[in-house]
């Protein structure tokens, strides 16, 4: 959730930004997670739109959000979230690995195949 | 006209708007058991804690704009009391256009909330809401297929095939618009000054979107109204008043209690507890 509070000594878009980093870092908001479109978080944040654009447009600069053209705002995954994700993969390729009936030198000398043709 | 059938059809209009307006006519008092925690009016999937003063008093406000067009929308409906062979026949017509002008006022309204000025903190999800987050898409699937089934039936039954076409076409057209009137509300921006106003705003928002999903029900109730043509007389007619009935309350309920455990498990509705406050 996302807090502007005008009556803090640090500026609207700085607050916004402060926060999409701490909810991407958190894993509130993970990788691929779609922004509101500008003037919408403008409206419910109650500040001008330019606020919100230089938010984003900073956060884009710094590689937490990436734009997509029409499609919107997106937030980029950290290193932690991409372990994650690779992680839940990884448990769901021994499960298959064991559905199949192999072992688990199989299953690591079938990554290394991979990997090499990758 | 009359004045004896003007008369009845003030009468009649002032039930239709009682019914659909009943909520904005209520005294302060009763209306706050709406909103505190242990309200005895309190709606089931509304937030476990009280809502804000400016809250309540936004929402009344727009409750009580809404009832002024709920008025004026029976106003068209009033002036079919003379085409009707039976003057009666034009209740359900004056019911279906109050809740219709009510709601759709609400709809209106609350999507224009958060466009006010805000002078103190304000609270944003951070990400834009959906229908998806509000109603299970078979929720919409059974009310569709319901309303359909039903005009159908009514125009094979009462009218013959001739009628089919155009009845389902109608109908269609009426359930697509009010689909997409609700998926428009569902994505409008919400205006709320802590995470508790948050959640009571969402669930608002969800009676609003359910209401507008349930407006094509009410429609095809007044459709039907029109195809019956008001003689109770013919066999299957009354059978098909009552199937009316059931259609309308059936897919009410359907919708309020999917979107009740959607928005629960998507939106965390009536829970206010792991937000920042």
């Amino acid at each position: 959730m996302l807090v502007v509070d005008p009556s803090l000594a640090t500026p609207p878009f700085e607050q916004i930004k402060q926060q999409i980093v701490a909810a991407r870092e958190s894993g509130e908001f993970p990788a691929n997670h779609r922004l509101p479109p500008v003037r919408h978080l403008a409206l419910e944040l109650g500040i001008a739109p330019n606020t919100v654009a230089r938010a984003y447009r900073e956060l884009e600069a710094s590689g937490v959000i990436v734009t997509r053209g029409r499609a919107g705002s997106f937030v980029t995954g950290t290193v932690e979230s991409a372990e994650k994700a690779g992680a839940a993969a990884a448990r769901d390729y021994v499960a298959v690995i064991e559905r199949l009936g192999l072992t688990a030198s199989d299953a690591v000398r079938l990554v290394r195949e991979a990997v090499g043709q990758a | 006209m009359d004045i004896g059938l003007f008369i009845f059809g003030l009468v009649q209009a002032g039930v239709a708007f009682l019914l659909a307006n009943g909520r904005a006519l209520l005294p302060e008092e009763t209306l706050r058991e709406r909103f505190v925690r242990n309200g005895i009016f309190k709606a089931l999937g509304t937030p476990d804690a009280d809502a804000p003063e400016g809250f309540v008093r936004r929402l009344r406000d727009r409750e009580g704009r809404a009832s002024v067009v709920s008025a004026l929308a029976m106003l068209p409906g009033l002036t079919t009391l003379g085409a009707l062979p039976n003057p009666s026949a034009a209740f359900p017509i004056l019911v279906s256009l109050a809740f219709a002008g009510r709601l759709l006022a609400l709809a209106v309204l609350g999507a224009r909330e958060a466009s006010a000025a805000a002078d103190g903190p304000r609270v944003s999800r951070g990400r834009v809401v959906t229908l998806a987050d509000h109603v299970p898409a078979w929720a919409i699937g059974v009310i569709v297929a319901l309303q359909v089934a039903f005009v159908v039936a009514a125009a094979w039954l009462v009218t013959g095939p001739g009628w089919h076409p155009w009845a389902l076409f109608a109908s269609l057209v009426l359930t697509a618009a009010c689909v997409a009137g609700a998926a428009w509300l569902a994505r409008q921006p919400q205006r709320a000054e802590d995470a508790t106003e948050l959640a009571w705003s969402d669930s608002v928002r969800r009676e609003d979107v359910v209401a507008l999903l349930t407006l094509g029900p009410i429609a095809t109730m007044v459709l039907g109204s029109l195809l019956l043509g008001g003689d109770t007389a013919q066999a299957p007619v009354g059978i098909l008043v009552w199937a009316n009935f059931v259609v309308v309350m059936v897919a009410v309920l359907v919708v309020e209690t999917a979107s009740r455990r959607r928005a629960t498990a998507r939106l965390g509705a009536g829970e206010v507890s792991g937000a920042r406050r």
